[in-house]
This record gives C-alpha cells, sequence and structure tokens, in this order.
C-alpha cells in the first residue's frame, strides 16, 4: 500500500525527533546550568564599590563589612555609617561615595543588585559555615581581586552537595576564614570539629 | 486589508517561530534589589528571631505570652515559661498573630453621615477630641457616658477613675454579654467585699463541676488545665464529676458525667449540698429543709448524686488533698453560693478554693441595663463606646437600637467597623494588643505587661491613649502611664521595671489572701428566697461562648473560624445542637439521614427555634452527649462587618443572640419546629466517629492499671495477633540505616490532652499552614499538619477520647516506598523528610499513608485574598462578589502582601500540587543544632541538650502532654517516657515503627458508679 521508501522517511523523520530533542536536552543541561547562566553575574551597581581596593590593597578584613556573617544567617549589607568610619576621613570630597553620605545623612536607602542568590526553597547560614571554617572565598570566589563583583561560583545544588560529601578540601582554621583559599586538605580538622558529612535533604531542605 | 492566504499564514508562522528563539535571547535574570540598613541596629540581630515578654487580656484575667519576632515584626506567640503557675497556651493567644495581620480590621478614623461614611484625618480627630474635652470640662462630666467591655488592665482602670474623680457626673457602665466575672461577682455578693475566686487543682483530689467548663471557656483555663492534668499521674489520680448540658470540654474529660437540662444543675447542687450537711451533722433546720426545697426535682439522679456527694465526703477526709466544687458562669448566683457552702463544708476554702481580696483601682457604675435605664429617662451628650459592640450583643430586652439615638454623640472604639460602628457618629480604629503599651492583671493579681511589637499597622489608638487623653494627659504616652501604674502597685524603681518587662510579670502585685469564715447562717439568709426551679415546658434554650470566635470578637479570625469545635468538629458554623434522643422524640431524624454525607460534610435539617415570642432559622445538628429536652446555641456568629474593602458577605453561622432576651445563659419554654426546606451543609473536620478498634486508643482505669501493670502491653498483642497477616511478622519495608547522634521521638500522654485544639492552631502558624475555606472542607481537603480526632465510645455512659495525630515519623515508612521521585526520604536522625521542591504532587504517598496524616495543597492556598474566605460562594450574587472582591477597595496593600509578614521565614510556603506534612519542626530542629555549631566553633558541637528543641505543639500544649526530644539519651525526658507501661505504638501492628507514640488514656472512675450502669 506504501511505498518502501517511506520506511526510510519514517525512520529519518525518528532519528530527526530524537536529534532535536537531544539537542534541546542538551541545551538546557548546559546553557540553563547555574555553571553557565550564573557564573560570571556582573551587574552595574549604583554605587560601585572595589572590592580589590578594599579588600586585596587595604587588606580589610570580610567581617569588617560584613559583620553579620559570624552571626547571623545572612551576611549583612554595611550600612553607610560603616563606610564612614573610614571615609569621613578618606575621599571625603569624592563623587563616587555621594550615595552612601546621602544615606548616611538622611536614612535614604541604597539598593543594590544582589549577585549571589540561593533558591526560596535553599536555607544557607551564613554563621554555620563560616564559624566552622568553610572560608568565605569557598563560596563567594576570590573576591580581593574583583574591581566590580561578580558571581564566581555556580551555587548549585551540585556545588553544595561537593563539599557537604567530603568537606576536607575547603575547611580551614577558623583564623584564616577569611584569607584566600591555598591548596590544602584538612582531613584531621574535620575529625577534630566532628564536621558532619553526608547529603540529608533536611540539612538545607525544610 | 485583504484576507490572509494561507500560504501567507505558513509563511509568517514559520518566520515567528524562527524568530522566537532570538526573542528569548533578550531575557535576562530578573534584578533583584537588596539594600542595607540605612541606620546601625543595635537591639536585635537581623534575620535572627527576638523575642518579647508580654499579655493578652482575657477579660477579667490574663494570660502571660513570649513574642517571637523576626526582623521587627512578630510571627509567633509562644506561652511563657517563667510564669510558673501555668506555661501553656490557648486557641485564641495562638491565633492573636491572624488578628494582627487581619486585613479586615479597621485602620480609618471615619465619620458617618446619615447614609455615608468618610475618612478623617489626624487633625480631624485631634480637633472633634479636643471639642469633646471642653465640653466635658465645662460641664463636670455632665451627661457624658461611658461604655466598655471588661478589661484587666490597672492603667485603664487608673486612668477611668482619675476621669471620675475629674469630672464627678461621668458614668462608666461595663458589659460583657458572656460575663466570665460573674463567679467572682457572687461571692462579692455574699461577702459584701470584692473578691475573686482562685482554683487550686493540684490539691483536688474529687472535683466536681457544676456546668463550669473550666478547662476551655471559663476564665483562666489554660491554668487550670495544666494543674488538673498534673493531678491526674496514675497512680495518683484526681476524679472529676461533671454535670452540664451541652457536653464541653470539662465534661469530656470527666470521669462521670451527668447530662441534665441546666436548670435543673441548681437542684443537683441542692441535693449534694443536703446529703454533705446532713452527714456533717448540721443543725440549722431552715437551711436542710430549704435545701430539701430546692432539691426536690431530681428522684433520676439520686444514685448519682448520692455516690458524688459521699465521694466528696471522703474525699475531704485526706489529709494533703481536697476536694473541689466549681461552679461555671452560666448559673445563676445562688448556684454559685450553694457551692462555696459545699466547699467551706468540706473544709476546701483556703485548701483548694482560694479567696483573695480584690482591689481594683476603679469600678464601673454599672452595666448595660443601668444604662438602658437612663437612656430611657434622658439624652446624653455624648456616649462613648470603647471595645464593646451592644449593636451585635446587647440583651434584645433593651431595645438598644432606639435606646442609642437618645445619645447625641456616639464616639466608638473599636478593632472592626462593626455593627456599633455604623450606628456610632465618629469609628476610631483601636490598636491591636501587640502594637501598644498596656498591662493586665490576673485573676490572683499578678502585673503583666504588655509590650508593642510592632509599629501600628494602620491609623488607630489605644484604650489608654485615648483615655488619657480624656483624662487630662493630652501630652503623655500609653508607655509612662502603664510604667507610672507599675509603679504604684508594686513600687518598683527603673530595675525593677526593667525586670518587669523582661520576665513580663510581677507577683508584688497579688492580691491578699481573704480571710473571713464562711458564715452559714449568713448563706441560710441569702439562699432563704431563692425558688426551686419551675418545671420547664419541653426544651431548653442554652447559650455558650463559642470555642472558635469567643463572642464574636474573632469573628474575622480564618485561623479561628477553621479551628474545629473541640467536640462537634464543625467548622465555619454554629448550628443548633441537640440530642439524638430529643431528635428522634421530635421526630427530627428522618430527613438529614437520606441525603449523601461524607467525612467532612454533614446534612443538617433548618429548623425554626421560637422563643420569647422570637423565631430563628438555624442548621439543626444531631449531637451525641447532649441532655435530653436541651437545644445548646453557639454565640458570636452571623455578625455584620464594614471593612475597607467594602461590604463584605458574611454568611457565616446565624446571629442566635437575637433570641438571648437578658443575661441569663438558658430559659425553658422554647420550641422547635422543622421547616420544609432543603438541609444545610455544614463543612465538619471529624465525623462521629464511634466506638473504634480497642487498640486505637488503649484506655483502662487506673485501679485495673495498678493490678495488672502489663495491661497496655496486652492490648497492644492482642491486636497484633488479630490483624497480623503474614505468619511472620516481618516489615515489608528495609529499615533504614539510623545513624545519627540524635534519634527524634514524640510523645503524646493522651491522659493529659484534654482536646482544645491549642497545639492546631500553634502548627499552622509555625509552619505557614494555609487556610483553605468552607467549600474546600466540604470537599475534604483540610490542610492541617495536626489534628485532633475525637472518638465517642457509645455504651451505658457516653464516653468522648481525644488523640492528637501528626506524621508519625515511621522508621519504615510507606510513604517512602511508593513516591516516585523520592521526594520523601529518611535521615539519620530518624525523620521522614519532605522535600517540597522535589514533590511533583503524585500523591502516592498520602495514599500509603496509614495515618492519613498527608496533606496536599489543591490550590494556592497561601496566595489566597484572605476576604475571600468570608464570602460563601453558593448563594452569592457573582456580580456583588466582584463589585466586593475589586472595587471600592482603597488601600495599596494587597491584603495577602500584609500577611506575608504572618509567616514564619524558617519553613517553606508550599505551592499549589505538593504534598506536606508535620516534620517535628524540622527548622527549629535545624536552627537548634546550627546554634550550637556556631558556639562550638572549632570544636566537637556535642548532643542538644534536653528540653532545648520544643516543637511548636508541644509548646503551645496547655498541660504538657507533648514531649519531644532524643530518644538516644536515655536520660532524656522522651526517653523515660518510652519505658512507661502505658506507652504503645499506633497501629504497631504494621510494623511501620512510628517515632511518635502514645501514652494510653487511664481513667479514675468511682467503683460505685462504675458497676452501675443505669447513670
Amino acid at each position: 500500500m506504501f511505498s518502501e521508501n517511506l520506511n526510510r522517511v519514517v525512520s529519518a523523520i525518528a532519528v530527526c525527533i530524537i536529534l532535536v530533542c537531544g539537542t534541546a536536552v542538551g541545551i538546557y543541561f548546559y546553557y540553563f546550568a547555574p555553571e553557565y547562566s550564573r557564573v560570571g553575574y556582573q551587574p552595574i551597581q549604583r554605587l560601585s564599590f572595589s572590592h580589590k581596593t578594599h579588600v586585596g590593597e587595604l587588606k580589610i578584613d570580610c567581617r569588617y563589612c560584613h559583620y553579620l556573617a559570624e552571626q547571623s544567617w545572612y551576611a549583612g549589607l554595611p550600612e553607610p555609617s560603616i563606610c564612614m568610619n573610614c571615609h569621613n576621613q578618606v575621599l571625603t570630597r569624592d563623587a563616587r561615595l555621594d550615595l552612601a553620605r546621602l544615606s548616611a545623612l538622611d536614612q535614604t536607602p541604597i539598593f543594590y543588585t544582589r549577585i549571589h542568590r540561593l533558591p526560596d526553597y535553599v536555607w544557607f547560614s551564613h554563621s554555620v559555615h563560616t564559624r566552622r571554617g568553610v572560608a568565605c572565598a569557598a563560596c563567594h570566589g576570590d573576591v580581593q581581586n574583583m574591581p566590580a563583583t561578580f558571581q564566581a561560583k555556580s551555587l548549585s545544588m551540585k556545588f553544595c552537595l561537593d563539599c557537604h560529601r567530603n568537606p576536607a578540601p575547603y575547611i580551614v582554621p577558623l583564623e584564616e576564614v577569611a584569607n584566600p583559599i591555598k591548596k590544602q586538605n584538612h582531613t584531621n580538622l574535620v575529625k577534630q570539629w566532628y564536621i558532619k558529612t553526608g547529603d540529608e535533604c533536611s540539612q538545607c531542605h525544610r | 486589508m485583504s484576507e490572509l492566504s494561507r500560504r501567507d499564514f505558513l509563511k509568517l508562522a514559520s518566520a515567528a517561530g524562527v524568530l522566537l528563539p532570538l526573542g528569548l535571547c533578550g531575557c535576562r535574570r530578573p534584578e533583584e534589589l537588596v539594600a542595607p540598613f540605612s541606620k546601625p541596629v543595635s537591639d536585635a540581630m537581623p534575620g535572627e528571631p527576638l523575642y518579647y515578654a508580654t499579655a493578652m487580656q482575657s477579660r477579667m484575667s490574663a494570660l502571660p505570652l513570649i513574642v517571637k519576632t523576626v526582623d521587627y515584626h512578630p510571627i509567633k506567640i509562644e506561652p511563657n515559661p517563667k510564669y510558673q503557675p501555668g506555661c501553656g497556651s490557648n486557641r485564641f493567644a495562638q491565633a492573636a498573630i491572624y488578628s494582627l495581620y487581619d486585613p479586615l480590621r479597621s485602620g480609618r478614623f471615619l465619620k458617618y453621615h446619615s447614609n455615608t461614611s468618610s475618612q478623617i484625618n489626624d487633625s480631624d480627630l485631634r480637633s472633634i477630641l479636643s471639642e469633646l474635652l471642653q465640653r466635658v470640662e465645662k460641664t463636670r462630666g455632665e451627661s457624658l457616658c461611658i461604655l466598655t467591655d471588661q478589661s484587666a488592665s490597672p492603667s485603664r482602670e487608673r486612668l477611668l477613675g482619675e476621669i471620675l474623680s475629674k469630672y464627678p457626673r461621668t458614668l462608666w457602665f461595663e458589659y460583657e454579654p458572656i460575663d466570665l466575672d460573674l463567679p467572682n461577682r457572687a461571692l462579692s455578693q455574699f461577702f459584701g467585699e470584692d473578691v475573686t475566686a482562685i482554683y487550686n487543682f493540684k490539691d483536688a483530689n474529687v472535683i466536681l463541676s457544676l456546668d463550669c467548663d473550666f478547662l476551655d471557656s471559663e476564665e483562666d483555663s489554660v491554668f487550670n488545665a495544666r494543674q488538673f492534668a498534673e493531678g491526674r499521674t496514675p497512680p495518683q489520680m484526681n476524679r472529676l464529676y461533671s454535670v452540664e448540658a451541652s457536653l464541653s470540654l470539662t465534661g469530656a474529660n470527666a470521669d462521670h458525667r451527668l447530662a441534665v437540662k441546666s436548670t435543673s444543675i441548681q437542684a443537683i447542687a441542692a441535693a449534694i449540698a443536703l446529703i454533705i450537711f446532713q452527714s456533717k451533722n448540721f443543725s440549722d433546720k431552715i437551711l436542710l429543709d430549704k435545701l430539701k426545697e430546692l432539691s426536690s426535682l431530681n428522684s433520676n439522679y439520686i444514685h448519682w448524686i448520692q455516690a458524688c456527694a459521699d465521694d466528696l465526703l471522703a474525699a475531704a477526709q485526706n489529709q494533703n488533698k481536697k476536694p473541689l466544687v466549681v461552679c461555671g458562669y452560666r448559673q445563676p448566683v445562688v448556684v454559685h453560693l450553694i457551692a462555696l457552702a459545699i466547699n467551706a463544708a468540706l473544709n476546701s476554702i483556703g485548701k483548694t478554693l482560694l479567696i483573695k481580696k480584690r482591689e481594683r483601682l476603679s469600678k464601673p457604675h454599672g452595666s448595660i441595663e443601668e444604662l438602658a435605664a437612663l437612656l430611657n429617662q434622658t439624652t446624653v451628650n455624648t456616649l462613648i463606646i470603647c471595645g464593646c459592640n451592644p449593636a451585635y450583643h446587647a440583651p434584645s430586652k433593651i431595645d438598644w437600637d432606639n435606646l442609642r439615638r437618645n445619645s447625641e454623640t456616639i464616639i466608638r472604639l473599636g478593632l472592626y467597623e462593626d455593627e456599633t460602628s455604623t450606628q456610632s457618629n465618629f469609628h476610631i480604629p483601636l490598636k491591636h494588643f501587640l502594637e501598644h503599651w498596656a498591662d493586665a492583671r490576673h485573676s490572683n493579681g499578678t502585673l503583666f505587661c504588655v509590650q508593642p511589637v510592632i509599629q501600628p499597622i494602620w491609623q488607630s489608638l489605644s484604650e489608654l491613649e485615648f483615655f488619657a487623653y480624656l483624662a487630662g494627659y493630652t501630652q503623655t504616652s500609653d508607655y509612662n502611664i502603664v510604667r507610672q501604674t507599675f509603679k504604684s502597685l508594686t513600687g518598683g524603681n527603673d530595675d525593677d521595671w526593667q525586670t518587669f518587662l523582661r520576665n513580663g510579670f510581677s507577683t508584688e502585685s497579688e492580691w491578699k489572701d481573704f480571710n473571713r469564715q464562711f458564715d452559714f447562717i449568713k448563706f441560710s439568709e441569702f439562699i432563704k428566697n431563692s425558688k426551686p426551679a419551675e418545671p420547664q415546658t419541653p426544651l431548653e434554650i442554652n447559650f455558650y461562648r463559642s470555642p472558635a470566635i469567643d463572642d464574636g470578637r474573632y469573628f474575622t479570625n480564618a485561623w479561628l473560624q477553621e479551628s474545629p469545635d473541640p467536640i462537634t468538629k464543625i467548622v465555619w458554623d454554629n448550628p443548633a445542637l441537640i440530642s439524638p434522643q430529643t431528635a428522634s422524640k421530635l421526630g427530627l431524624t428522618s430527613n438529614s439521614n437520606k441525603t449523601f454525607q461524607t467525612r467532612t460534610s454533614v446534612n443538617c435539617a433548618p429548623v425554626k427555634i421560637k422563643f420569647n415570642g422570637r423565631s430563628l432559622e438555624i442548621p439543626l445538628l444531631i449531637q451525641p452527649g447532649i441532655a435530653e429536652d436541651v437545644i445548646a446555641l453557639t454565640v458570636g456568629y452571623g455578625r455584620h462587618l464594614n471593612s475597607e474593602f467594602g461590604k463584605l458577605n458574611f454568611n457565616i453561622g446565624t446571629n442566635v443572640l437575637t433570641l438571648k432576651t437578658d443575661r441569663g445563659y438558658f430559659a425553658g419554654g422554647c420550641e422547635l419546629v422543622l421547616t420544609p426546606r432543603a438541609p444545610i451543609t455544614l463543612a465538619r473536620a471529624q465525623g462521629n466517629d464511634t466506638n473504634p478498634d480497642e487498640d486505637i486508643i488503649i484506655q483502662c482505669d487506673n485501679s485495673r492499671l495498678q493490678t495488672e501493670p502489663d495491661f497496655v502491653k496486652k492490648v497492644v498483642l492482642k491486636g497484633t495477633e488479630k490483624h497480623r497477616l503474614q505468619k511472620e511478622n516481618r516489615p515489608l519495608y528495609k529499615s533504614p540505616e539510623l545513624a545519627g547522634e540524635h534519634q527524634w521521638g514524640l510523645i503524646i500522654d493522651l491522659n493529659r490532652c484534654i482536646g482544645c485544639g491549642a497545639c492546631v492552631i500553634a502548627c499552622r502558624s509555625e509552619n505557614n499552614i494555609p487556610i483553605v475555606g468552607k467549600e474546600q472542607i466540604l470537599r475534604g481537603r483540610e490542610m492541617d499538619w495536626l489534628r485532633i480526632d475525637r472518638y465517642f465510645y457509645q455504651d451505658a455512659n457516653l464516653k468522648v477520647r481525644f488523640q492528637p495525630l501528626m506524621c508519625m515519623q515511621c522508621e519504615t515508612a510507606p510513604c517512602e516506598y511508593v513516591c516516585p521521585v523520592n521526594a520523601t526520604v529518611h535521615n539519620s536522625e530518624g525523620l521522614n523528610l519532605m522535600v517540597y521542591n522535589r514533590c511533583i504532587g503524585a500523591r502516592y504517598c498520602m495514599n500509603n499513608c496509614p495515618y492519613r496524616v498527608r496533606r496536599f495543597n489543591y490550590f494556592d492556598y497561601n496566595r489566597r485574598m484572605v476576604e475571600e474566605l468570608f464570602t460563601s460562594t453558593d448563594a452569592d450574587n457573582p456580580v456583588t462578589a466582584f463589585l466586593n472582591k475589586f472595587i471600592g477597595r482603597k488601600n495599596p496593600t494587597a491584603p495577602q502582601e500584609l500577611f506575608a509578614l504572618a509567616r514564619n521565614p524558617s519553613v517553606t510556603v508550599r505551592m499549589r500540587g505538593v504534598a506536606e506534612k508535620c516534620t517535628y519542626c524540622i527548622h527549629r530542629i535545624q536552627e537548634q543544632s546550627a546554634n550550637k555549631k556556631v558556639i562550638a566553633g572549632d570544636s566537637p558541637p556535642g548532643q542538644i541538650e534536653d528540653g532545648a528543641i520544643k516543637t511548636a505543639c508541644q509548646q503551645a500544649c496547655p498541660t504538657d502532654a507533648i514531649v519531644f526530644g532524643n530518644l538516644a539519651d536515655p536520660n532524656s525526658r522522651v526517653s523515660q517516657l518510652l519505658k512507661n507501661n502505658r506507652n504503645y505504638p499506633l497501629l504497631g501492628y504494621l510494623n511501620t515503627k512510628p517515632r511518635t507514640t502514645y501514652l494510653a488514656k487511664i481513667t479514675n472512675p468511682n467503683p460505685i458508679l462504675n458497676s452501675d450502669t443505669n447513670t
């Protein structure tokens, strides 16, 4: 009833469909994965702040400005009064600091564009991580060399699990938490501090 | 334009298809803005919870509370553990968070014209008030009347006292439709001084409750319930006798319950008094004759009464403990005095019944009857109505609608734009108690502080601010007033004030003992003129405080509307209750049985109740446990409120107060007629489940448990044998590895649980559980993670048992094995986790759960407008419903946006299509273990201490019936209870190995009554 060529047409169509679907899945897994879509996100901020100057050159500790990092679940953005601790002496007339000065004067909020963001169904606590030896740089990358901050790590679930399953390469002694990461493997710390390893859902999802 | 050819259409379509991905290239991740605090925060750790001590007033008493705030807004109400007489909370306290963020709460100053109303601003209000003040000053208060509700605030008493002394012609009236202070007033009337009665259930061995629901609807029920439960730990157990008309929680928890008409309770009290006085060899013949006359009605119950009286007498012989007779607010003064006389005869006064001298800073001139009499005679220039809502709940023999016209100006202060507001000239919104400074006194005189924990959400005033203005303090704040009252009551300095705020209470101001002997001659005088209750025409009408919405004050509170009535389990409605016997006598049963009923719906025949020349149509629910020839009605429903969103259609329940003519809560001579209309379908959380298998709720007598300590184990074994499906009872599923340092477990003591339901609302508040509304409940889509099953045992006596049920955290959980996406898994600490972001809504887990504790989010209930719940869908005109919803809304804040502040940020707000369930408040576990780690730093964090984590239900429980803890720690409370011989797993034979287990219910019946089946 049908010509024999039709068999080939059907199989060709099947192959095409598989190819198209495969490509679509491939595209999705590559381009939509946080490793591609999130890493390198570098929005232009209203108040341009250089971590390179402050951390890299002036060697200010992360926790001087993000002082909640060891106490609360979120690290906190510095209030303008913290900027003014130094900047009432330094660069007192610099136009780049106008927003901060205004905010310190009359509480006009300074809006930054958020860079690091976790989904709403994930509970992450800065205090637990910083107090248990996970370096800032482990998740935020080499901030001291960023003139404008960008997202350095994917912060995907795999990224979290890599460390939760095997924390040894990422754990540093507490006094080095705010320092840049050196290549090392602190298996002993994991043992001494009783750091719980594993991938239980309840650690992040409630 | 010419018609598009097929060819061109295809061209365009394919071009669009090609260009579509290009369009997607323009997609950017949405920009999210964050801002730092613009000023440093000194008193709080941003992101971390901060707790404040406060208190919630309940008429003439108060409940001390701790409010949990996160980022400057309150999210949870918790009991104050420092207040030792009892740490617990009730439904109303737990639901206060909802009332605070209630979008229907009034938030604008209003001036009412003849037909319309207009909003006025702050300065207008100020000028109106200063005008009022000038007029009052000029006339020294001539024809100024103040009508308030009852309040436990000494500051308000002080201010009103100052107003009355400054303007001596001002009159102050106080009115409550449900007057819980009546027991105290009855005693005061007898002693001739203001006294208050405090019950000490801890030292009571036999308790007789005369229509007194001291576990739930009376004042101080939280403290009573705690003490009552403390006295019920086997082998030492108290015994509770209850006499009542409707079925209350106290009756449900009683060892012996006598269901009689409310009018007969006087006779029963007199009969018991008579027996006790006779056996104590009282010689006052007039008194005995009078009691004999009063007790003339009760020949049917003579056996019960004799046994109860004998038991009370025997209990009075005990050295340490004493019996206690309590009488409820619904009974007239004479019954209260008889109860007092019995207590005196049994030497209970000073042991189980403590009488304290109450010193209120000022007292009202009268109640609403006196105000009505005044308005009848003269016109009043200004009437200030504060809190009280007479247009809704004034007794109907007072023609309030006409009387109020005798007042030229009515200024109304209220939380809602309600019935009274629309009849007033000015409406001033009151602040919620979480928004202002105040104080409150417990009935024993302890002073509690009421602290604001949030800036006022709406334009509003607090009671104290208003009365302070009237008293002439035009500049001071409510903070100063409260502080001054604190100083004058306790004599405390600044340090004491700080301690007071931190603890939440100060015992310095406790009332002194009232040490006057009970005078039986005076008592004889007092009851000389009382008459025995008249023989009644068949039906007796009874009015009760609503367990859900009190006297109607929580009408718009959806958490409370959807909290099931502890006994009937009805939500969002108030049917009339009648016993099955009476129903069949009146020929009412046949109609409702014909139509289809589901687990969560019940068809009720609409009936007409005729009483005192008035009539009312109401659905009739046939409820076991109600006394014969009694109709029980619940007040508070069928209200009409306005809101900023326009008039809402409140078709919730029926206003039964139209039948309530006077202060009495019951009366005979009521008629019931079946109306020919179709049955009305009501929603209920659970049907009238009767006689469950004996291993569901294991129970036995105290005496049996003592002789047969392994009784519970035997019942469990018997159940296992009966249900064993295979020869070897191997678990169907593999046990997960449980290597964690903590193994969480929870034990519910059924002997302590009174079934009040505070835990249900606490769970809702803590876990962001949405309210679904009546229509969804009818479809069986309730969302509560924790429910309280109520079972009836229909043998000779009606027995009621309660069983709280949440996820059992089975070690071999059946739900886990059927989940296609691994969304529910076990962790090493024995918790059956639910990963919401993984769930695809297959609902296999729900079907495989033998306990039916998993819930499914059929709609995005959390996004639903709150006021939608208050408009019933079936009867409404869709056009008006639409208009109500979208037109006339002036406030830009969408209700659900405001309500988002009430959500717990530690718990996922689940979306549609996700199965959800209890996980033992896993966020509390995680937060506690995180805290441990933060403190530990570079050392091992160690085990979490026992008691450091309390689940929300455990915390809210007034009787401490729920214990949570680490089973791996042999010294933890939960491990100790696990070894108790009353411990058993629910449906243990299924081998699910539940982590939640129960302690069996133990009763303590009187052997004489127990052997007899006639009672």
